[in-house]
């Protein structure tokens, strides 16, 4: 399987690694719309999608390795939003979580494992700031506490599921639940090894 | 540039040429994954130089539109 799905308040989403048909398919639709574009970075894109934030179709372009002048955010990935009929581009910076926030409420039995806010770069087109917007990624070992979360049914991948918040930074108001399932072990179904990878890369203490 | 952006490159120092412009010495740094025979991974390219940014010239969106020409800055 050569795609993550994301169940959103705005429907499934499917992101493509780089390589195949549909992430070919993808990059053609950005390159339509912008020039001068750095493709060959990107390790994963999702399909355009609403994303009611950001008011637009979105392409999200998850990249192999994060840009140096972002070091100092020490990110665990990066990405970039591409609003194909505004035609601006917002950076993501997710970095690592190793307690639950305390603003943000998350559901029960649950380990909070990242961060991802947006960004804005000079240069890049598009002046809103969308920095109050806060995303928490997050492991709950009981399914029915994020859909009590939700209020709604969510997808139960047969080999895992993690989930995302996005919190109003400000109000903490729950605005969208994100739920990322798989089916099969692949390259991106196993979040909490990443997690363990990127504590024991910052010698982060997490034996307790 | 409105003061939430985060600048891409890093303007080091700049010295004042009369009747020319001012001299900019910047520094821009790239990352890229690279899949060669001899090596496989992580690549971090950094441009250290300098730049005449000419009178009238607003020094952040010349030396922007610059590092986008020179395709140093990508989209």
């Amino acid at each position: 399987m050569n795609y993550l799905s994301v169940e959103t308040s705005e429907g499934l989403v499917k992101y493509y690694l780089a390589g195949t048909e549909k992430f070919k398919e993808i990059t053609a639709i950005v390159e339509s719309k912008y020039n001068n574009l750095g493709s060959t970075k990107w390790e994963l894109l999702s399909e355009p999608t609403y994303n009611s934030i950001l008011e637009d179709q979105v392409v999200t372009a998850i990249y192999k390795s994060s840009s140096p002048y972002l070091d100092h955010l020490d990110p665990i990935k990066v990405s970039r939003k591409y609003l194909l009929n505004k035609q601006h581009i917002y950076e993501k910076v997710y970095t690592l979580l190793t307690d639950i926030p305390s603003e943000f409420e998350l559901p029960e039995n649950s380990k909070a494992l990242a961060k991802g806010y947006l960004l804005n770069i000079y240069g890049q087109p598009g002046d809103e700031d969308y920095s109050n917007y806060i995303d928490i990624y997050f492991s709950c070992t009981n399914h029915a506490n994020v859909e009590a979360f939700a209020e709604k049914k969510l997808t139960v991948g047969s080999y895992s599921n993690y989930y995302c918040i996005t919190f109003n930074g400000t109000t903490k108001e729950r605005l969208k639940v994100k739920n990322y399932c798989f089916d099969t072990q692949n390259s991106l179904s196993n979040w909490d090894e990443y997690w363990t990878a990127e504590c024991e890369d910052r010698n982060i203490d997490i034996s307790t | 540039m409105v003061p939430y952006m985060i600048k891409p490159f890093t303007i080091l120092a700049t010295k004042d040429e009369p009747n020319f412009g001012t001299l900019v010495s910047y520094t821009i740094s790239d990352r890229a994954y690279v899949d060669q025979e001899d090596y496989k991974g992580i690549q971090t390219s950094i441009l250290t130089s300098g730049l005449l940014i000419p009178l009238g010239e607003d020094i952040d969106t010349y030396l922007l539109n610059y590092l986008i020409r020179s395709e140093w800055i990508k989209l």
